[in-house]
């Protein structure tokens, strides 16, 4: 079995729906962190590491109808992250990233243009614990030739990036897999649509057959892997649904989708 | 950026202080604090910004800017070119909390009582965040704090969301909070920001991956071969044996390429975090806060790495006791200096925060304040650094030789740093350097009757 499954198979789900050719559709995922390790006491001795998978947020990416022209894309995403310090305690604060991107309808679904709100909220009442509220924060970013530039609305500040490959993002690159167009080969990637990690590659994983909760499964998929990236694993069923988005400490599962 | 009214974090004011002076000591005072002070006083105008950029298990030799090639950190380099990298810096204690609690109130693990993780922070000592506050500086928390028995709130202002966060994911977070405080902060008073990026501590979890072989066959020459120091001198103290003899058996059927795979995994990582350090950078360097900020970048201690064919932290070998210490103030300290001649600990932190902020410093720090060397005026510095490891670990540091002693232990180890970097060969052995074994001894001795320990339990004193 590959590497990318020895904690998250409990968490994935099979879809039996045919693949996605509707104009618009949404998909859901649940995100899974690796925190830490617990030991217990069996039969008098101490038993372990058990590694702790915790949930701690989710991934919702709505593809909306194109326009006319076929070559463009849009989406709109909302990407919720929430831990807590300790296990077992609530989670008291969670940090949201909105966008809506325009992207190419191409082989990697390189952005063109977006705008993104970040901000951290607390949740409340958690015991002992008093977090503030920050932001929301708001981009927005476009690709020019090979220049990629991201402004800060707030401070007025802009980044500028030099893209050598063809771009990509977590969540058009789902987008782009689950419409069977992505090929193997050099690429800059938007981590966040904020953090630019460049010179990366898509390459493909070997096939996989697994049982997903009593179902047999044989999965396809491709790799994000290079420089100041963790490899990625995307997984995709026979119908290119990406079931799930591995690292490795963190899994992104398909839980829900629909044509719109 | 907004702080809900329903937050305590600006209710507590010089004038609560003031008022509670007959009754409560300073410290009570800080003790007895539901949230982080904020003093009435303002800092004088031109004080200036302080940035503590702070990651998790980051090696001295883990930088590319240090000469490590299997690795590129051009964020962290470009912080190097324009700072003083303090390349003889140690952590106080090379595990988190230990460490970070070192950091937080200049005295050393068995003094605050943090001397294991999860041990409770003493609560009569006030931390950087509740003294910069009090003095004036609006206070800010983002990322990994781990110092328990002390609550965020009760150190720092704002702190906008949990700490640990998960390197791999959400660190970028971190990155991002920074710049939405920094264009929403209080421009009438200077900031105290205490930026705790995660990675790449996880790399904790990376031997459950890298016991399988590694899945990109295109790209194994990137896989880094066995350390120089792969075999070691087996000579440890009996403590630390014991616990890398665990590491070992652990390990045991590694392979060369699941060695190099667990050096590649902690790489990336540390390659992921660089570039949200650059973007830190980005946005501090972009903003009008830029000249007048200090920045202090660190690591709470380092990662073995596979070198004495070891894995992860809490122990007195240079990939995990030694890390990077940078600072970096723009038209006032040097750029691009290595300062290759002074010991530097962690525990200087908080002396050097309040140098630069120009107030006084809680008494008994244990640390010196870094600025007399940033300003390159003549100063007396150390000529010993010690650290502290699992309670009775006990580490001393010279211009030239490392001595480490664990109570309980009968070996001792001792080495030529200045000759022998990669720590091979234990001269605790050798005839002709007992004398240098026995003068750092007695200068643990010596330092250790200087320090107000705090009573273990029989748990951990046994051992000492």
């Amino acid at each position: 079995m590959h590497l990318s499954f020895d904690l998250y198979p409990s968490y994935l789900q099979s879809f039996d729906i045919a693949p996605l050719e509707c104009v618009a559709s949404r998909q859901h995922y649940a995100i899974h962190a690796m925190r830490n390790y617990a030991y217990r006491t069996e039969n008098g001795r101490q038993e372990g590491p058990f590694p702790q998978v915790r949930p701690e947020g989710s991934l919702e990416l709505e593809c909306l109808k194109p326009p006319t022209i076929n070559s463009l894309r849009s989406m709109e995403v909302t990407h919720t992250r929430s831990w807590s310090t300790w296990t077992g305690q609530k989670h008291s604060s969670k940090q949201t990233i909105a966008a809506k991107i325009d992207y190419a309808a191409n082989a990697t679904g390189s952005p063109g243009k977006w705008k993104l709100s970040y901000q951290s909220d607390p949740i409340f009442p958690v015991k002992s614990y008093r977090y503030s509220k920050i932001g929301p924060m708001r981009q927005t970013g476009h690709r020019l030739g090979n220049v990629i530039t991201i402004s800060t609305t707030d401070s007025g500040q802009d980044r500028t990036y030099q893209a050598h490959h063809p771009t990509t993002s977590l969540y058009t690159l789902i987008e782009r897999l689950q419409a069977g167009v992505v090929e193997p080969g050099p690429i800059d990637y938007l981590d966040d649509l904020t953090m630019f990690r460049p010179g990366l590659e898509i390459t493909p994983l070997p096939d996989q057959r697994i049982e997903i909760k009593g179902t047999i499964e044989d999965l396809h998929g491709f790799a994000l892997v290079g420089p100041a990236l963790l490899p990625l694993y995307f997984w995709q069923n026979s119908n290119n649904h990406v079931l799930a988005v591995i690292g490795r400490n963190v899994a992104y599962t398909l839980t829900e989708i629909e044509c719109k | 950026m907004s702080t809900p009214s329903s937050s305590p974090s600006s209710t507590f004011t010089r004038r609560d202080f003031l008022r509670s002076g007959s009754a409560l000591s300073l410290a009570a005072f800080f003790n007895t604090a539901t949230a982080a002070p904020q003093g009435s006083v303002r800092a004088t105008k031109d004080a200036p910004n302080l940035l503590f950029l702070n990651l998790d298990q980051l090696s001295h030799m883990a930088l590319s800017c240090h000469g490590n090639p299997y690795l590129k950190t051009p964020n962290i380099d470009r912080l190097a070119a324009r700072s003083v990298d303090f390349s003889k810096s140690y952590t106080p204690d090379p595990i988190c909390c230990p460490a970070r609690a070192s950091w937080c109130t200049g005295r050393f693990p068995s003094e605050n009582n943090v001397v294991a993780n999860n041990r409770k922070l003493r609560t009569d000592l006030p931390d950087y965040g509740q003294w910069l506050g009090e003095h004036g500086y609006q206070t800010v928390h983002i990322g990994k704090w781990h110092v328990p028995g002390r609550q965020l709130h009760q150190s720092f202002q704002l702190v906008p969301h949990n700490s640990h966060p998960q390197g791999e994911y959400s660190d970028n977070l971190i990155a991002l909070s920074f710049e939405a405080f920094l264009a929403n902060r209080d421009h009438e008073r200077p900031f105290f920001a205490q930026i705790g990026l995660m990675n790449p501590h996880d790399c904790g979890n990376a031997p459950r991956t890298a016991k399988h072989s590694f899945p990109f066959k295109h790209l194994r020459d990137q896989l880094p071969p066995y350390p120089p120091n792969f075999d070691f001198d087996r000579r440890e103290p009996e403590q630390l044996k014991s616990m890398h003899n665990g590491l070992m058996n652990f390990t045991k059927m590694w392979t060369e390429e699941n060695w190099g795979h667990q050096a590649w995994l902690y790489y990336r990582m540390v390659e992921m975090v660089d570039v949200n350090v650059g973007y830190i950078l980005d946005t501090l360097e972009q903003s009008s806060d830029h000249a007048n900020t200090v920045i202090i970048f660190t690591s709470d201690h380092g990662d073995a790495n596979g070198y004495h064919r070891m894995l992860f932290k809490d122990n007195f070998y240079e990939t995990s006791v030694r890390v990077p210490t940078m600072v970096c103030f723009p038209g006032h300290a040097p750029e691009g200096v290595e300062d290759t001649k002074h010991l530097v600990s962690g525990l200087d932190f908080f002396p050097t925060f309040c140098d630069y902020a120009g107030i006084v410093p809680p008494s008994g720090l244990r640390g010196r304040s870094l600025k007399p060397l940033l300003d390159g005026k003549a100063t007396q510095w150390r000529r010993y650094l010690h650290a502290q490891s699992k309670a009775s670990g006990r580490m001393v540091v010279d211009e030239r030789f490392k001595f480490v002693r664990y109570y309980g232990s009968k070996t001792t180890q001792l080495f030529d740093l200045a000759n022998d970097p990669y720590e091979t060969r234990n001269l605790a052995f050798e005839p002709e350097y007992q004398s240098d074994c026995k003068r750092l001894a007695n200068e643990i001795d010596r330092h250790e009757a200087t320090l107000e320990n705090v009573a273990l339990p029989s748990s951990l004193s046994k051992r000492t």
